[in-house]
């Protein structure tokens, strides 16, 4: 394995993902309806989102607990459904595109023990490309690339059982 | 389309799981067969050989994907959906009842009379695929199989049956490959996991013996959880295991 694929990825490699475009803009507001959520705020690298919607109202109490509304972005009230919202609208927000696990099982980032990991954070993809296997009953199954870019991310680790949806790897699409 | 719609047929292929791939990357429909008579290099779990002698064996593979150009249903079920149909397609050919040998194996009276191998593919530019291979020994003598396999194979011929062509059990096996997949895109993984559970070659309340990674245990098989995997309650220890992957399974 060649040693500048374990760097992580540089600060003039990220530079693209303060920006936004009007398709993830609509992908943050569709992702605010779905989850039911009135008001989002986020803030990545230079860049601050704010998006409100008109929503039916829960009781007051559920949003605004006793001393004031919460700092920070890992608010212990949150919902469950409001924090993988937040996860999922960041790395939408940054331009990634996520690979999750079509199937339960496990998941292998090499072809087999002896072998150097199919990719590593900082790599550049093709579509169709492998980035990992999964394996449950014996089946073998190849995760491939559906976009050209570069791994940003990786989520599972080696040899570790994975959820059907759970999120493998984000991906930075080249164009 | 109805499973075996599409047959390619091959005198002799390397391995027709290969053959099945390079189809399916090609863009062939689901439901789509290759069977062979001979493979030269046909391939069973972990990296070893199926043996696979011209005109004994029935060696095909199948392209199986989702409905609608989705993810193919249930993947991790699939080698158990295979499993089941090969054990139909057995029994409608040759009288013979065989167990499953949890994930992959077809046995009778303990000796190995066919295996399922498993692969698939998401995210590329092909669309999702499983290829789904099945090697059934058919017309084997003993002295057909190599010294070291001699004594744990058999053959639905040496099984005693009655005569038995390699046509009659792949024409059984695509019809049951297709009610099972058929089950598996219903949602109906249920019925998939109970049936195979009845199948076992070491049913549930029977003390197995478990070769995985970890070391080997004893325990007693508690049959299959929702996810197809394998529930033991290990001996000497509290409550119970399940297993997605074993390198050995055998009575204790």
């Amino acid at each position: 394995m060649n040693d500048k694929n374990k760097q992580p990825i540089g600060p003039e490699e990220c530079a693209m993902s303060g920006k936004i475009d009007y398709e993830e803009l609509r992908k943050l507001i569709s992702l605010l309806e779905e989850k039911g959520l009135s008001i989002f705020e986020l803030e990545v690298e230079g860049l601050k989102v704010k998006i409100g919607r008109n929503a039916p109202q829960p009781a007051p109490s559920a949003i605004a607990p006793p001393g004031g509304p919460a700092a920070g972005p890992a608010a212990p009230h949150e919902s469950a459904a409001a924090a993988e919202a937040r996860a999922l609208a960041i790395e939408v927000a940054k331009g990634h595109h996520m690979i999750t696990s079509p199937m339960v099982g496990t998941f292998y980032r090499a072809p087999d023990p002896a072998s150097p990991p199919f990719v590593d954070i900082g790599d550049v993809v093709k579509k169709g490309q492998t980035l990992c296997i999964i394996e449950a009953m014996k089946l073998m199954n190849e995760i491939e690339a559906d976009v050209d870019g570069t791994v940003v991310e990786i989520y599972g680790e080696n040899a570790k059982p994975v959820e059907y949806g759970q999120k493998l790897f984000a991906i930075l699409p080249s164009s | 389309m109805p499973v075996g719609t599409i047959v390619h047929r091959r005198e002799c292929v390397a391995s027709t799981n290969d053959t099945a791939r390079e189809l399916a990357l090609a863009g062939a429909d689901h439901g789509t067969a290759v069977v062979a008579g001979e493979q030269t290099r046909g391939r069973g779990t972990k990296g070893r050989v199926w043996h696979s002698p011209p005109g004994l064996g029935l060696y095909a593979s199948f392209i199986l994907r989702g409905p609608a150009a989705g993810p193919v249903p249930f993947l991790h079920l699939l080698p158990l959906a295979a499993g089941l149909a090969a054990s139909d397609a057995v029994l409608a050919a040759a009288g013979a009842a065989v167990r499953l040998k949890w994930p992959n194996d077809l046995v009778h009276d303990g000796k190995k009379l066919g295996g399922i191998l498993s692969e698939g593919v998401s995210g590329g530019p092909a669309g999702d695929f499983a290829v789904v291979g099945v090697g059934i020994n058919v017309g084997h003598d003993p002295l057909d199989f190599p010294a070291d396999l001699r004594a744990s194979s058999t053959s639905l011929r040496i099984i005693g049956g009655r005569a038995v062509t390699i046509e009659s059990v792949f024409v059984g096996l695509c019809r049951a490959l297709h009610y099972w997949y058929n089950a598996l895109a219903r949602g109906d993984k249920g019925s998939v996991i109970r049936t195979f559970e009845e199948r076992l070659a070491f049913p549930a309340g029977r003390p197995i013996r478990v070769t995985s990674a970890a070391g080997t245990f004893t325990g007693i098989c508690r049959g299959l959880d929702e996810d197809g995997r394998l529930v033991v309650e290990r001996a000497g220890a509290a409550g119970t295991v399940a297993l997605d992957a074993v390198l050995g399974l055998d009575g204790a």
